[in-house]
């Protein structure tokens, strides 16, 4: 137990350094869009007009709704969750990859293997790891959110939103770091992190194409983008099924196990 | 007490066209300094790295400690024991030295309280460097302190001192010695002979995959016979030497001439005779013995 808090410490110092930009970066980019929600929310009948003369496709693809920017929720949405969605899941995504593949290339994984600690603990302590830096940068980012739409509109910011945005962006970011880690597993001294860049847009590309026709609408089954949509959340104030959860929690386990079953019967050699 | 440390038997890993190590057997008892040589892509690095459970074999049995190595679960119950230093890499570049020290200690769940820094003293290292602005040379100084840290009976020793300055390669040598003279084992894989022949008490030597010799050091030495080097020597003295041994056994080169002999006597008798004084005898090396093998 103590062996794998060793390599959580580790992992931890080098994810807080990362941590600490990647909020100061989101945050700043908050004040800079909150101010802004009160002047857009008058205007959104005008943005309602200009999102009108648009092809039905492109509104759809993009969720160019007017209406969306009327709420609070509605237009933290658009302006920075959506983007964090996308951002989030390439970050797991090379938070993964990098984990242990680029440890076995750079052979820095030697150190580790080579000592009293299972292959389990290394594996499953680098995503603890991740999960712990996660869940408190996020928290942070959340609760940011939370209190800039407090404190800088006259609107209070639904809670359910909040709270299920963060569970939102937690389990995007451990859906691609479980890829990502399989995927670096898996490929012998290649890029998996490119293989993983191209699965993320691609799931990301088949959420919109399956809104732009009834023939292509199978494809959001296989995209997380559709299980885990935050519009319901502002929509209806109900918060994402729990079987949509579910789902994506099982994809994410079903990942771990498969990367680890490979990393625990991978030759590490120089 | 007598127990090998280590006891491999048919051990292979084949990755085909003489790569690997095929049906190594190899034993190391306690107080032992093996050296392990061979040319590159012999297959050395492969063997030290299927000991460690690093890479799995294909077939054969080992035995660490009188534990049964079946698997790479079965190597946590001894590897506290072990030492080890890769040929290359086994370091991260971001920690410092002092860090990667502690981050050990942290793993094998010891608290040396600062034999390390003893150690980084005895070798001029920088503790408070980083990993990645270290020369070759501290790197591999890090390298072994990290797997003598925890003091291990066996040390599995990857090219310890391979691309080192001599004066390096010298501390790290005293470093090996001192640590095996408390009755740890050695294994050591190395290109340089004469670093072999000046640690190791018996050499194992592998080519294309296979082990083709393996004796204590002395012994393999003393087997080789002697070199008498002659310079100048007068017709009449080479035409006496010719009648006592082989011509495979002289070697003319300029005014040098080489002798290889198994008793140096009949030799010294007529280079006395004569009264010829420009000779010398050559010290026996393990590299004349295995050059050829290479």
């Amino acid at each position: 137990m103590k062996k794998t808090l060793s390599i959580i410490n580790f992992e931890l110092k080098s994810l807080n350094r990362f941590y600490i930009w990647w909020n100061i970066a989101w945050i700043s980019m908050i004040l800079l869009i909150v101010p802004f929600y009160s002047s857009i929310s008058e205007e959104s009948e005008k943005f309602g007009e200009l999102y009108e003369n648009l092809p039905e496709g492109i509104r759809v693809a993009f969720s160019l709704d007017a209406n969306t920017l009327s709420t609070i929720e509605g237009f933290i949405n658009t302006e920075l969750v959506e983007l964090l969605v996308l951002a989030t899941s390439i970050l797991g995504l090379y938070f993964g990859a990098r984990s242990i593949q680029r440890e076995i290339n750079n052979k820095s994984l030697l150190f580790l293997v080579t000592k009293p600690v299972s292959r389990f603990s290394i594996f499953f302590g680098k995503a603890k790891a991740v999960l712990i830096s996660s869940f408190f940068a996020n928290a942070v980012l959340f609760g940011f959110v939370y209190f800039a739409a407090e404190i800088m509109t006259t609107e209070t910011i639904s809670l359910l939103y909040v709270v299920s945005s963060f569970l939102v962006i937690m389990l995007y970011l451990f859906l691609y770091y479980s890829l990502g880690l399989m995927l670096g597993v898996l490929r012998e001294g290649g890029s998996a992190l490119g293989v993983g860049v191209v699965a993320v847009i691609s799931t990301f590309m088949f959420n919109i194409v399956s809104n732009l026709s009834d023939k292509a609408d199978f494809l959001k089954y296989l995209t997380p983008y559709y299980y885990l949509d935050l519009k319901t959340v502002i929509n209806d104030n109900v918060g994402i099924n729990l079987f949509n959860y579910f789902i994506i929690l099982s994809i994410t386990v079903t990942f771990f196990i498969i990367g680890y079953l490979i990393f625990k019967n991978k030759d590490i050699d120089t | 007490m007598n127990e090998n440390f280590l006891e491999i038997k048919n051990l292979t890993k084949d990755y085909g066209n003489g790569k690997g190590a095929l049906d190594v057997n190899i034993s190391i008892k306690p107080g032992e300094i093996v050296g392990f040589v061979g040319p590159n892509g012999a297959g050395k690095s492969t063997t030290m790295e299927m000991i460690m459970s690093l890479i799995e074999p294909d077939n054969g049995t080992r035995k660490l400690f009188g534990e049964n190595i079946k698997s790479r679960e079965d190597i946590q119950k001894v590897i506290h024991r072990i030492g080890y230093l890769a040929a290359e890499g086994g370091l991260y570049e971001n920690l410092t030295a002092m860090q990667t020290f502690k981050y050990a200690e942290q793993l094998y769940g010891i608290n040396v309280n600062g034999e390390y820094q003893r150690l980084a003293t005895e070798l001029q290292l920088d503790l408070d460097k980083k990993i990645k602005a270290l020369s070759l040379g501290n790197k591999k100084k890090v390298g072994i302190i990290q797997s003598i840290i925890h003091n291990p009976d066996l040390v599995i020793l990857d090219e310890p001192t391979s691309g080192l300055d001599p004066l390096i390669q010298q501390q790290i040598l005293k470093i090996i010695k001192d640590f095996s003279s408390k009755g740890r084992a050695i294994f050591l894989s190395s290109h340089n002979l004469a670093e072999v022949q000046s640690v190791c008490d018996r050499v194992i030597m592998i080519k294309n995959a296979k082990i083709i010799f393996d004796d204590k050091t002395e012994n393999i030495i003393h087997d080789q016979g002697k070199e008498i080097k002659l310079i100048n020597p007068p017709k009449i003295i080479l035409d006496r030497i010719r009648n006592v041994i082989h011509d495979d056994s002289i070697k003319e080169a300029g005014n040098e001439v080489t002798l290889s002999v198994k008793r140096l006597h009949p030799i010294i008798k007529i280079l006395m005779e004569y009264d010829f004084e420009d000779f010398y005898i050559l010290k026996p090396s393990l590299e004349e013995r295995f050059i050829n093998m290479y």
